[in-house]
């Protein structure tokens, strides 16, 4: 089964924005500014930090980021062998004492899809807004009406971004629990007000390599200094410590954004 | 429980079952949070001391096992631990140069909790020593051992033996509490000097990165001032021209000095 078309995503997105005026005139308001956040907002994957064989530092040390072939339930009945799991613009999964950060070009030029949610969180975390839990069969329709390609991520999220938030960097800046200005066009949300419920996800179907002429990395945050050493000479120009790894990659998007 | 909830424990209640340290890892020294359980099922990774509380991330048995399980915690049995404020561990490893020394201050400060426990290495010969810390009590060890560290640096590196001065010089990079302009000055000069000019390079762009221009041209002014005082003959023209001989002397002997009032203190 293949991801949604771009038209159809935005279709439905267009929708929402157009129930009320007030979300049509903020859209309106917001969009080039959106537009062009949404260009640049990176791909952001935090792991945590483990023995020799962690994926952290496999991961460096092989220079590429693997996909794992043990997908959840929905992706196996969607067809998706294996997947290597970002946000898009931030670092939403609140764990992990380091975050890589890939350029924003890297989803078009690579095998991915995208969610307007976090896809694990659909089966535990996630609730429709009228607080009900999410059956199989509700989890499997969400999963499959918001699958995008990760192809046009970018484009959908200039779309996203300024439908959900007044001031669109706002999507960057909210910490790990939080609602958009708007509530989210998918209808869900999360039991415990964690940002997951409307942070974009993107999913790399195949390796994603982290060499310096892929040009795909921009950064490795890590959260001690300690850390850099693990970082091979060919990549330790892309290493930067901050103590907040999730304030890290904020700073380092707003750099790039704003 | 969704991960990353904060919560709170009374220190009281907390017994101490781990720390998130990881047995292994390239750095010769290296500290975290422990981890705690109020033995009702509710484990904690304690980020912060507030009055008579710990606060953190709380997870589940299962997933405290998890992180066991894949080599992310560590759980290392110190008998009969009582928790105080601002306990951490601290992971002093094979790789740490004069660590008998090292462990001999710890035991006299005052500052350690529980006996030191060793930890063997998967598949070598060797062993990290693991240490239950306070760590306000401890803290000013660290910075001694830095100085010590960065001194031995200077002394391999005065008498061209850089691989040795680089190791000391990675030992202080790693007790350093934080990015500091002057070690990381010198652990440049070292790579540069070992021929890793792209490690070197590399350092300075996370200088940048992580704290901006300004600590950046901070951090290369002291790899400068570091470079004239042990190679001279190369440093005057590639780096301050027209510098002469006795002044790197004499800033080498103020350098000297700095270190020795930095380690009597």
């Amino acid at each position: 089964m293949p991801p949604r078309k771009l038209t159809e995503l935005l279709g439905e997105l267009q929708n929402v924005i157009a129930s009320t005026t007030e979300r049509q005139d903020c859209y309106a308001a917001g969009q080039a500014m959106s537009s062009r956040i949404a260009a640049c907002l990176p791909l952001v994957r935090r792991l945590k930090v483990g023995g020799v064989a962690s994926p952290w530092q496999a991961s460096v040390q092989s220079r590429a980021l693997e996909p794992k072939s043990l997908c959840t339930v929905l992706e196996e009945r969607a067809g998706i062998d294996a997947s290597v799991y970002f946000f898009l613009g931030c670092a939403a999964y609140p764990r992990g004492d380091v975050a890589i950060v890939l350029h924003s070009r890297t989803a078009q030029s690579v095998a991915s899809s995208f969610w307007p949610f976090d896809t694990g969180s659909l089966g535990s975390h996630l609730q429709s807004t009228n607080g009900s839990a999410l059956d199989s069969d509700a989890q499997d329709e969400a999963f499959r009406k918001y699958w995008g390609s990760g192809a046009d991520v970018s484009q959908f999220a200039e779309v996203f971004l300024a439908a959900h938030f007044a001031v669109p960097i706002q999507y960057v800046r909210c910490g790990q629990t939080g609602s958009p200005d708007f509530p989210a066009y998918h209808g869900l949300m999360s039991r415990d007000n964690d940002r997951r419920a409307w942070t974009v996800e993107v999913q790399a179907h195949e390796v994603v390599s982290l060499a310096k002429e892929s040009g795909h990395l921009k950064t490795i945050i890590v959260q001690r200094h300690q850390l850099l050493d693990e970082l091979p000479d060919d990549l330790s120009e892309f290493g930067k410590v901050a103590n907040d790894v999730a304030a890290g990659v904020r700073e380092e998007i707003e750099q790039l954004c704003m | 429980m969704h991960v990353g909830v904060i919560m709170n424990l009374q220190i009281s209640q907390c017994r101490y079952v781990g720390a998130m340290v990881p047995p292994a890892g390239k750095s010769s020294f290296d500290e975290t949070s422990i981890v705690v359980t109020d033995g009702n099922g509710t484990y904690l990774r304690v980020d912060a001391y507030v009055s008579d509380s710990v606060t953190g991330e709380a997870m589940t048995y299962d997933e405290w096992q998890l992180l066991v399980g894949d080599g992310q915690a560590t759980q290392i049995g110190f008998d009969d631990v009582k928790i105080q404020t601002g306990t951490v561990l601290w992971a002093l490893r094979w790789n740490f140069e004069d660590r008998d020394s090292a462990l001999d201050d710890l035991r006299c400060s005052g500052a350690l909790i529980a006996p030191v426990n060793a930890h063997a290495v998967p598949e070598s010969a060797h062993s990290n020593v693991l240490a239950l810390v306070i760590r306000p009590v401890a803290i000013s060890l660290r910075d001694k051992w830095k100085e010590r560290a960065l001194s031995n640096a200077e002394q391999h590196a005065t008498l061209g033996r850089w691989e040795s001065a680089t190791a000391a010089c990675e030992q202080g990079f790693a007790l350093a509490t934080e990015l500091d302009a002057r070690t990381l000055g010198l652990l440049i000069l070292s790579y540069e000097h070992q021929g890793r000019l792209q490690r070197a390079k590399g350092y300075l762009e996370v200088a940048e990165r992580s704290k901006g221009t300004a600590f950046r041209e901070e951090v290369q002014s002291h790899c400068d001032r570091w470079g004239r005082m042990f190679s001279p003959e190369t440093t005057t023209t590639t780096r301050t021209p027209g510098l002469a001989r006795s002044s790197w002397k004499t800033e080498h002997k103020c350098h000297l000095e700095d270190s020795q009032r930095a380690l009597a203190a």
